[in-house]
């Protein structure tokens, strides 16, 4: 459902090899931050050639390049240097420097994306309040062509083809209940045009957002089309490497990854109240985590009766908790 | 009643971190059975685990909760089995930035099939931050290949509360598909 | 009986090759022998069964990894041989030092060897394969 990023490549001219290598892995680094996919390449006929200020090389690929229409050169140099005109990209390289200058050459380039005009051709608009703003991003990022979103003071970039969005403020559980104020509306602005806009100094990864977004939503209702009496599951484990991780949501998440649950269900499996279980539905369901389906006959006619199956592990993993200082059970 | 071993495995390829793992949650310094590393062309590491790594952390009791890390290369995989047999689960590490991480992860599934298919096993995806691609989704792939369903989490284990998150993961698992065993019911 | 070179340093093969060779040949009690390195990849072997040499040698080098922690564990030294009694036959490993990077050597013995003989006949041969791996560097 995403759009396809196109795939550009970038060369060096005369640098270090120490410099190129850095090139290299920085771009391994920043691949999912920019408008397009870019790679390495070997090759002189590469989109973009970052050049060495004094090489000789360095003037016949500008020579080159005046002729043939590529590549686009990037000259590199420290700040105090003069640099032919042109881009330039200062010594020692930032990522977020590398991000924006490629994405300017994305938009000379051109591709997918209409010319920098659409800009001016679609105003900025509310968006109605009453859509959640959580599904709205969502809805954003499924249909490619990336926004830029303002509300409440916070600025938000999702590119289309990134794996990561871009904001102006850190990423936090603040931020997130911020960009949920029914008292300010969000203005949207589509398609996203790179090399237009300013790079944003914060990035999260997409799911890291809507999590966030579904949690702050808090937990008075499920967002549609889920709701209290239907069976859900989850089709996988959420990346709780990256959440900051809630026992109650590992709890959650280690019942339903397993079989079907209601609402009520897991309120009264693990503990939790009726909001923070649909909090925590919300989440996972903007993440497109959450499936639904009907609700099996269960119970096997032969399997032993409950009490002869007394748990293995209980009583050894509430002691290995206690050893190793894991609360939360 | 309870478990024959207090027992927990941590596997994965050559510098996914297993020693490092283990080295986070240990009491006793771990007992390593290095040995130097003759195959420098597909590793740039000086020394790698031969047998076996071990780490021990003491219950309340006063019984042993027991580490073992495995050696990673394929040629040790003997070890594997001897190392798993009467394991309560298995940390799965994998090392993003190797070549083909994602067909080491199957490589691993495939070998710790029994204690993966009961629910006892996690994995810990490592060098995300310089290495973003493979991205998560990839590894979830496999394991729906692999016909299972595994928590993937992207981790540091450098980071001691990062291992132990996995270790709570791999636990809450283990307690879910305990609790469906009492009930009587069958997933 | 099937010998067997590994890729690598063709010369370090060779001479462990014409070693065990002898070792095994001039003794009726050992049944096979091989060469192989640390982190267990075979140099070279002269078994009945050839294809068990990579098995055989991740195998070693894994026990005697571990027989050198219980060595350190128990403060005994370093661990230089390691030998298993099993019903139907006797193996012994022992390391060559060289200059290289130090080796294994694995001896696999009939049951009717006397341990004696054998473990005198396996140091010659550790002897003798460090003496010429020194003598070509």
């Amino acid at each position: 459902m995403l759009q396809q990023p196109n795939r550009r490549t970038v060369t060096t001219v005369g640098l270090p090899a120490r410099k190129e290598q850095l090139i290299r892995s920085m771009l391994l680094a920043v691949t999912d931050q920019t408008f397009d996919a870019w790679a390495f390449s070997e090759e002189i006929g590469a989109d973009v050639a970052i050049c060495e200020v004094d090489s000789p090389l360095a003037s016949v690929t500008v020579a080159r390049a005046r002729h043939a229409g590529r590549p686009h050169c990037i000259w590199l140099a420290p700040p105090d240097i003069a640099a032919p005109s042109g881009r330039r990209l200062d010594d020692p390289i930032v990522s977020r420097s590398l991000i924006a200058l490629l994405d300017e050459v994305s938009s000379d380039l051109g591709g997918d994306v209409p010319a920098a005009a659409i800009r001016a051709a679609a105003p900025e608009r509310p968006v109605d309040s009453g859509v959640p703003f959580g599904s709205m991003v969502r809805d954003l990022l499924a249909q490619g062509g990336g926004a830029r979103i303002v509300k409440n003071g916070i600025e938000l970039h999702l590119a289309p083809a990134a794996g990561q969005i871009r904001l102006s403020h850190e990423l936090s559980s603040a931020v997130a209940q911020r960009l949920l104020d029914p008292a300010d509306h969000a203005r949207v602005e589509q398609p996203l045009v790179p090399g237009a806009l300013a790079v944003l100094p914060h990035a999260a990864r997409q799911f890291e957002l809507l999590w966030l977004l579904g949690l702050a939503g808090g937990g008075d209702r499920l967002l549609a089309p889920l709701t209290d009496a239907t069976p859900v599951v989850l089709k996988q484990w959420p990346d709780f490497g990256r959440l900051s991780p809630v026992p109650v949501h590992m709890q959650l998440t280690a019942r339903l990854v397993r079989r079907p649950h209601t609402v009520d269900e897991l309120s009264a499996v693990v503990s939790a109240s009726l909001p923070d279980v649909r909090a925590f539905l919300n989440a996972a369901a903007l993440c497109g985590l959450v499936g639904t389906r009907p609700t099996p006959p269960y119970p096997a006619p032969d399997q032993p009766p409950a009490a002869a199956t007394a748990p293995r592990y209980g009583r050894i993993l509430r002691s290995i908790r206690s050893a190793l200082g894991l609360g939360g059970h | 009643m309870g478990p024959r071993e207090y027992k927990l495995i941590f596997a994965g390829s050559m510098g996914a971190g297993k020693t490092t793992a283990i080295g986070a949650i240990s009491e006793i310094p771990p007992v390593l059975t290095d040995v130097h590393n003759t195959d420098r062309g597909t590793h740039a590491k000086a020394t790698t685990t031969a047998a076996l790594d071990y780490g021990e952390v003491t219950l309340p009791g006063g019984d042993k909760l027991r580490l073992y890390g495995t050696p990673g290369q394929l040629r040790f995989d003997f070890m594997w089995q001897i190392l798993a047999e009467g394991a309560l689960g298995v940390v799965l590490l994998v090392d993003n930035s190797r070549p083909d991480p994602v067909d080491d992860l199957r490589s691993y599934l495939r070998a710790f099939r029994q204690t993966v298919a009961g629910s006892r096993a996690v994995i810990g995806i490592g060098r995300t931050e310089s290495h973003p691609l493979p991205a998560l989704e990839a590894y979830h792939a496999v394991a729906d290949e692999c016909g299972v369903t595994v928590p993937i989490l992207s981790v540091d284990v450098r980071r001691r509360d990062d291992v132990l998150l996995l270790l709570n993961v791999l636990f809450m698992q283990i307690e879910a598909f305990e609790s469906d065993l009492v009930e009587g019911v069958r997933a | 009986m099937t010998s067997m070179v590994f890729e690598g340093h063709a010369v370090r093969e060779q001479v462990c090759l014409a070693s065990i060779t002898a070792l095994v040949e001039e003794h009726g009690d050992v049944a096979g022998a091989l060469v192989s390195t640390v982190d267990g990849f075979p140099v070279a072997a002269h078994l009945r069964q050839p294809e068990a040499a990579p098995r055989l040698a991740a195998m070693t080098s894994s026990l005697v990894a571990l027989a050198e922690a219980i060595s350190r564990e128990a403060h005994a030294g370093e661990c230089r041989d390691l030998v298993i009694d099993g019903g139907t036959g006797r193996v012994l490993l022992m390391d060559v030092p060289q200059a290289g990077g130090k080796l294994l050597l694995t001896v696999l013995c009939a049951p009717t060897a006397t341990l004696g003989q054998v473990l005198w006949a396996a140091q010659h041969c550790r002897r003798d394969i460090s003496a010429r791996l020194e003598a070509t560097a």
